[in-house]
This record gives structure tokens, C-alpha cells and sequence, in this order.
């Protein structure tokens, strides 16, 4: 079974790298099982659909436009997302998510089993670091993720020295990882 | 229109004012960033690609590009011959992907009715597609198997609410519009192969991690498994080669039906008619030569083409590079700053490209075209010139002539990679190295939408000022203080609507410019 973990979100509007966010910190906390795959999808938008096509389950994390307090977790399930009639917002990328699903359902493929993680931004302006309400949010999403896989029969296993999560954009400086041994010769600068 | 949510190239917006049943003007505004100083000042220019590529998940890889280039300008860095060779590659992914997932997932609802399609004779079909181009795949068994869905209201695409149903505008014939469905789902099956093939080279699903700075991040060895090596490449090439043969005939063919089935629409839309395009595909680190044509076709009260040979032309440099660093300072903070060519409001994307390239005499993109325009004259008993092109159909007809011409352009490519590591030379990347005191580049790049372009302005090896100039800025442009209508505003004009309440047409016009952002339109009744 195929199972996809989407973080949806701009990392570069602070609240709204929280999909994003919660993948960094997920594959840094655990090692997933076979068949399951993180990904930092960022927004995609129409270019959603390959992520769907050949996946059983989707788990996305995103944030919501919903009532309730800044850093609340919403869930909702693949009926929750088709039946939304587009004016009224669910999740805030949830016309491509609606529009996607419908569109990989058409060709007789994509996942049946969709679950989507959602939490209330507090703001989303250009700034690449999350509010505090939102950044207390993540390891419930977390929870929520794992008792989702957990659902769907698999396990994620807790790595027994958590790395460092990979999220550069938050990071002072970048660098870009060096090449793998003997992978070219160094030319002219 | 990506749906693009929160993307930093916000929300577009269309007001069109309806008089006597067709659009008499428009008025479009909108925000789009041009400063990405807030991010980036202060940073390593090495790391700036990998947050530009976070500006619109649609165009990462056009971000990606752009940055990378605009840095290397800066310090004169050029990239060895195989990096070159790896980002053509890419780039030509990216334009198949991103025109076939532009067409089929976005713009063939506008034209292509549903309720008719599932009314089609399945044999039919099979015959039509058989009679052009031998119809691979669209056989009989699967037509009728895709009818009967349609037929159930099991869903069938990503227009969920079926809003243009029986939409008095909605003429294809049944047979062809099920043919059309059948690729929209044949295209969904490329782009999850192109994006696959994309991961191959750019090292993630998602998000491309190997065009840095200096080349590309990525071992070669041809034997190695962990490194770029045959087996990898024969699988980029077997996608390449499946999506090349979809985009000549499948997607070309579709395209040529609603030429001939919608010939008005070969005439509306086509407001504005000067056009810009930048070469793209460098063939060698000098960038002497191009494998994508760019041009300018100006039609300043006289018309005339000026073929952009090299990004250091004369022309190019006096006229064009030099109004885009104009329009990306101008101070208007993030509200959409208009370019002009030579004074005037121009259109950029695949129109662009297939009329720069025909002027210029380029082989493949005059083949291409006359292949199309026969194609469309022949199904439409009636002979569609040039001419044609310029229009709102005739910017899908581009898209198509484009498409076909890139995946050819992306075999080339493939070609000239493998033997150039065939005769031993593995270098892939060259280490930037960044001198104290100021640098400025810009970094060009001919995206699905149209020229690109990032500034950037170094100082001691940081990141000072960045700018970028969107495609959507030349063809979303406000009206200019003198009055004229930007091309999306233009084209507009004078197209009907037969149904205020679900104007159809109007969506026609505006997806055919592919806007890269979200775009809300208002229609509103004149003197009604």
C-alpha cells in the first residue's frame, strides 16, 4: 500500500509553511516504513494530481481557514473536502486538493483513503518563520499523523537520536550538500 | 490560472464590462511580487534558488533557473558543457508538463462539453483518431468504456459542478470531444511520468535540489548506480519519447479541432499584437547559440521582427533587458509593474515564442506550425493561415506547436549529454567563487509563460537586492498611463457573452494567456 504524506504550504509566508514545516520535522523525529513517503510539496496548485495518481492514502497538512483560535488543529476526511462547495473555504489550498482528487477519481485512480490535517494560522505574510501558536501545533500534527498511519496498519518507528529537521528556510545560511565521493572533478572557478 | 492559494504571485483581477452581448472594456489590476529583499538580503547568493523556487510551486523549476543564471551572471561564471545539457533537460520537462497539464487539466473545459462527449458514437471516435494519426491507445474498447463512465455522472474531471453544461458557446463534436476527454486522462499519466522523470534529474519528487550555483549537483558516472548513469537516463529518454508522441499528435490534433470547430475564436482575442521572447536551451558556456529561438516582433505603427540571437545583442540589451531592470525597480512596491517594449504593452508565452521563432526563419518551429495550421485547415475544409494564430484559440495552437517542438529540442539534448559523457568528460559543476565589492546579473529564462527574468545585486558575497519580473506582468498589465490596454485587457475586448451569469467566453480568453496566479473576474452589465 502506498501512502503519502503532503505538506502543503508557502515557506516563505511564515504560518503558511506549516505543511511543509511539520514534514521537516516529521522525517526528523521518525523513520518511515516502506511504502510510506514524505513529501514537501510546497503549493503545487493544478500540479497536485501526480502526487494522487498513485497513492492508496494521502495524509495532508496544511493550513485552514475555519473558526476557532490561532494554532487549532482541524481534521477532515475525503468526503469533508469533495462535498465542500467551493466558496466556502476549508482548507486554504482545498479548491486544487478538491479539484485534484476529482480529477485522479476521474481517471480511475488515486487515493481512497484521504485525510487532511489543518491548522488556524495566526498570520501569513512574507516572513519564513512560523507564529508561536502555529509552531506549538506541530507536534500535535505529528501525533495526529502517526495515529493516522497507525490506522492504516503501518507503523513509524521513533529514531532513537532525532536529526536535525531540515528546515533551511528558517536558517540563517544555506549551503548546498556536497557531492557524493568521486562524483566530478573540480574545474576552473 | 494555478489555483495558487498562497503563493507570493497573488491573486489577479478582471473586471469586464458587458454591453450588447459581448465585452466592450475591461480593467485588470493586481498584485504580483517583484522584491524578494524582505528574504533574501543578507544571504548566501548560492542559497537564493532555493527559496526563489518557493515563489510558485507551478514554476519552481522556471524560479530555479532564473536565480541560478541570475547568479552566475553576476560573478561571470560559466557552467560546463554537461550542466547545460542536464538544465535543458529539466527545462524541457518542465514546459511538457507544465503546457500539457495547462491545457488538458485547466483549459480544455472551456471548450470541450461533457454532456456531449458521452453522447458519442465510440467507433466513431476510434476511426477519427485512427484517420490521423493511427490512434494508438484510442481503441474502440476504451472509448466505449469511457463513454459508459461519462454517461453514469461517475466523476469525470476536475470541474466538478459542471458549470458550462449545455453553455449555449459549447459546439465541439461529440466524437472529438471524447477523444479529448480520453487524452485529458492520457495526460494525467504523462505528467506523473514527467514529473518522475524531473525527480531522476533534479534528485526530489517535488522540488528540484540539483541546479546550483555553478552547474548541476548531480555525480556522473555512467556505470554508477547512485550517480547520473544509462539506466537512469534511458529512463528519462523513455519518457521523453512517450511524451513526445502525445504532444504531436494527440495534443496538436485536439488543439486543431477547436480551431476548426471554433473558427471565430481564431479572431477574438487577439488584442495587442508586439511580442517578446528570449532564446533559451544554450547550447555551449558561451551561450553563442540557442536551441529555443527568441525575437521581438514590434509593431510600432510599422511591423517588424528582430530575431534575439544572443542574450548580449545589441537589440536585446538596449531594448528589452534594459526595460525589464527598469520595470523591477520601478518603486511601486509590490503592485503589478508593467514592462514595455519599445514603448508599448507586449504579450509573452508560447505566441511569443512560435511567431519569434517563425520570423527568425527557425526550422523546426516553422515545421511544426505549417504541420498545425494544415492540420486545422484540412479538418476545417477551409484554408486558417498564420494569421490565425494571433487569437485566443490560436494561443492553445501555440502551446501545442511548442510543446511539439520542445520535446524534439529535449531528444536533441539527450543526445548531445550522452556523448558528451561518452567522451569522458564528467564535470557537471565549476565552484562559484564571489569577489568582494559589488556584482550585479540578471538571469533570463524562457519559461511555459513566457520570459522570466531575476536580478539580483551582490555585495561582499551576500545577497543585497532581488528582484524578478513575471511573465504575467507583461500579459496581466494594467492599463498604461497613456491609455492603452495591457494584452490580457486588450484581447478581451469584443469578445461575446452569451450568458452573463456563466461567461464562459471570457474564461476562454483569460486561461488561454495561462496566467501565473490566481485570477478572479467580475463581470458587470453596461447601460443594460
Amino acid at each position: 500500500m502506498d501512502i503519502r504524506i503532503l505538506g502543503l504550504g508557502n515557506v516563505l509566508m511564515s504560518d503558511d509553511g506549516f505543511g511543509p514545516y511539520v514534514v521537516r520535522v516529521l522525517e526528523a523525529f521518525y523513520e518511515l516504513p516502506p511504502g510510506v513517503q514524505a513529501i514537501d510539496a510546497g503549493t503545487p496548485g493544478i500540479d497536485l494530481t501526480p502526487f494522487l495518481l498513485d497513492a492508496h492514502a494521502v495524509i495532508i497538512i496544511d493550513t485552514v481557514k475555519a473558526e476557532g483560535m490561532s494554532g487549532d488543529i482541524r481534521t477532515y476526511d475525503r468526503d469533508d473536502i469533495l462535498g465542500h462547495p467551493s466558496q466556502q473555504r476549508g482548507a486554504r489550498h482545498d479548491a486544487g486538493l478538491r479539484d485534484a482528487l476529482l480529477t485522479v477519481s476521474a481517471a480511475g485512480a488515486g487515493p481512497s483513503h484521504v485525510k487532511l490535517i489543518g491548522v488556524i494560522p495566526e498570520w501569513i505574510a512574507t516572513g519564513v518563520t512560523l507564529s508561536r501558536d502555529v509552531r506549538a501545533a506541530v507536534a500535535p500534527a505529528i501525533g495526529l499523523i502517526v495515529t493516522e498511519l497507525e490506522r492504516l496498519g503501518v507503523r513509524p518507528k521513533m529514531r532513537p537520536v532525532p536529526r536535525r529537521p531540515d528546515t533551511w528556510w528558517e536558517q540563517e545560511t544555506v549551503t548546498v550538500p556536497p557531492p557524493k565521493p568521486s562524483a566530478f572533478v573540480r574545474g576552473k572557478s | 490560472m494555478p489555483l495558487a492559494g498562497t503563493d507570493l504571485e497573488a491573486a489577479l483581477h478582471i473586471d469586464a464590462f458587458v454591453r450588447g452581448g459581448e465585452v466592450c472594456d475591461t480593467r485588470s489590476s493586481g498584485q504580483m511580487i517583484n522584491t524578494l529583499d524582505p528574504i533574501l538580503r543578507g544571504r548566501d547568493p548560492r542559497d537564493a534558488w532555493r527559496f526563489t523556487q518557493r515563489l510558485c510551486g507551478t514554476c519552481a523549476t522556471a524560479h530555479t533557473i532564473a536565480s541560478v543564471r541570475a547568479v552566475e551572471h553576476a560573478i561571470d561564471l560559466s557552467i560546463p558543457p554537461n550542466a547545460q545539457y542536464i538544465r535543458n533537460l529539466i527545462v524541457a520537462l518542465h514546459a511538457l508538463h507544465d503546457h500539457i497539464a495547462h491545457f488538458y487539466q485547466q483549459a480544455a473545459e472551456d471548450w470541450i462539453d461533457r454532456t456531449a462527449a458521452a453522447g458519442a458514437d465510440p467507433a466513431g471516435a476510434a476511426q477519427l483518431a485512427a484517420s490521423w494519426w493511427g490512434g494508438t491507445g484510442d481503441t474502440r474498447a476504451r472509448l466505449q468504456a469511457l463513454r459508459d463512465r461519462l454517461c453514469t455522472g461517475a466523476p469525470t474531471g476536475p470541474r466538478p459542478s459542471h458549470a458550462f453544461d449545455h453553455h449555449p458557446q459549447m459546439r465541439a463534436c461529440p466524437e472529438s470531444s471524447l477523444l479529448a476527454v480520453a487524452h485529458q486522462l492520457d495526460a494525467l499519466e504523462h505528467q506523473r511520468q514527467l514529473a518522475g522523470a524531473m525527480a531522476l534529474l533534479g534528485g526530489h519528487a517535488g522540488t528540484l535540489q540539483t541546479v546550483v550555483v555553478g552547474g548541476v549537483s548531480l555525480p556522473i558516472d555512467l556505470d554508477s548506480h547512485g550517480a547520473l548513469d544509462m539506466e537512469r537516463l534511458y529512463r528519462v529518454r523513455d519518457v521523453l519519447e512517450r511524451a513526445q508522441d502525445f504532444v504531436q499528435h494527440a495534443f496538436v490534433f485536439d488543439v486543431c479541432v477547436l480551431g476548426a470547430r471554433y473558427p471565430e475564436w481564431l479572431a477574438l482575442g487577439r488584442g495587442v499584437r508586439s511580442y517578446v521572447a528570449v532564446p533559451d536551451m544554450p547550447l555551449d558556456p558561451a551561450e553563442s547559440s540557442f536551441d529555443l529561438p527568441g525575437g521581438v516582433i514590434a509593431r510600432n505603427g510599422v511591423s517588424e521582427a528582430f530575431p534575439i540571437a544572443t542574450l548580449s545583442d545589441d537589440f536585446f540589451v538596449q531594448h528589452v533587458s534594459s526595460e525589464i531592470a527598469r520595470a523591477m525597480d520601478r518603486k511601486s512596491g509590490v503592485r503589478t509593474s508593467a514592462p514595455r517594449l519599445l514603448g508599448q504593452p507586449a504579450q509573452v508565452g508560447p505566441l511569443a515564442q512560435v511567431l519569434a521563432g517563425v520570423a527568425g526563419r527557425h526550422k523546426p518551429t516553422l515545421t511544426w506550425t505549417d504541420r498545425a495550421l494544415s492540420a486545422a485547415s484540412v479538418i476545417a475544409s477551409a484554408p486558417i493561415t498564420a494569421d490565425a494564430l494571433e487569437s485566443t484559440l490560436g494561443r492553445h495552437m501555440s502551446r501545442a506547436i511548442r510543446a511539439a517542438i520542445v520535446a524534439e529540442r529535449a531528444l536533441r539534448q539527450w543526445n548531445l549529454l550522452v556523448n558528451n559523457i561518452a567522451r569522458g568528460d564528467t564535470v557537471a559543476r565549476f565552484e562559484p567563487a564571489f569577489p568582494a565589492g559589488e556584482r550585479r546579473g540578471f538571469g533570463f529564462h524562457e519559461g511555459p509563460r513566457g520570459v522570466l527574468a531575476h536580478g539580483v545585486s551582490i555585495r561582499n558575497a551576500r545577497v543585497d537586492t532581488y528582484r524578478v519580473l513575471l511573465p504575467s506582468a507583461w500579459n496581466a498589465a494594467p492599463r498604461a498611463p497613456g491609455g492603452e490596454r495591457g494584452p490580457c485587457e486588450a484581447a478581451l475586448v469584443g469578445n461575446p457573452v452569451a450568458d452573463v451569469r456563466r461567461p464562459l467566453e471570457i474564461l476562454r480568453t483569460v486561461h488561454s494567456f495561462d496566467a501565473c496566479a490566481a485570477c478572479a473576474i467580475q463581470v458587470a452589465l453596461e447601460g443594460a
